[in-house]
């Protein structure tokens, strides 16, 4: 399927292998609302936003390099048997 | 300004319209730029959630679970599953092509699928944002039903 054949809303995307980086506008859209509901006041309301999402990217973020330090570096020192 | 509930009670219609409308429970209850912000993210995230993995993404019958969190965006999940019924399951857009046969899968009455059906990541990924942007709404419609009824211009 090409970007020129695609029709919105009813065929599905080609994501190609960028789909990780969905997680952005993900995060950014649970931030949203998590302070749309916690947020005393809507005073800087949108840099409290994005502080969040980048809280959450940045949390995410070191439990992937935790994890690949795991699998790729821990495991593999591991006896076979 | 205090989140407590009315003093009369819950905020049952409006908690009612916030689920028919992301974000508009919110707004009734003068709580109207929290509430615009919310129904952008909800509603935001569910048209992203059929854009990245079709209207196929949003299954009442093949999906059940992902459906059950779905629906909690609104009848917009509803009309979501609807057209991907109507439009995509009938061949009324796409083609319906045979499947292989399979000792593993029931397909029960319906053996052909859309060739508009979604797949991998994108089918995976459409689904988690309308799932996900059903259950910011239940998360919304639980806030709107105690939240206390403001005038404030700023909120």
């Amino acid at each position: 399927m090409t970007a020129l054949a695609w029709i919105p809303i009813l065929e599905p995307v080609d994501l190609g292998r960028l789909w990780w980086l969905l997680i952005v506008p993900l995060c950014f859209g649970i931030a949203i609302v998590y302070r749309a509901v916690k947020a005393p006041s809507m005073d800087r309301f949108l840099p409290g936003v994005l502080r969040l999402t980048a809280n959450i990217l940045g949390v995410m973020a070191l439990l992937a390099a935790l994890v690949f330090v795991v699998v790729y570096g821990a495991l593999p020192l591991l006896p076979a048997d | 300004m205090s989140t407590l509930p009315d003093e009369d009670g819950l905020n049952w219609f409006e908690a009612a319209l916030g689920w028919l409308l992301p974000g508009y429970g919110l707004i009734r209850l003068g709580h109207r730029r929290r509430g615009i912000w919310a129904m952008a993210a909800v509603l935001g995230l569910f048209t992203s959630g059929t854009l990245i993995g079709g209207l196929d993404s949003v299954d009442r019958r093949e999906d059940g679970l992902w459906f059950v969190m779905q629906a909690g965006a609104g009848p917009v999940a509803f009309a979501a599953d609807w057209g991907n019924t109507r439009l995509i399951k009938s061949g009324h857009f796409g083609r319906l092509v045979e499947t292989p046969p399979s000792r593993l899968i029931d397909r029960g009455s319906q053996p052909r699928v859309s060739t508009l059906k979604s797949i991998t990541y994108s089918n995976e990924i459409g689904t988690l944002f309308s799932a996900l942007a059903g259950l910011m709404n239940v998360s919304l419609v639980l806030d709107t039903l105690q939240r206390r009824r403001t005038e404030e211009a700023n909120s």
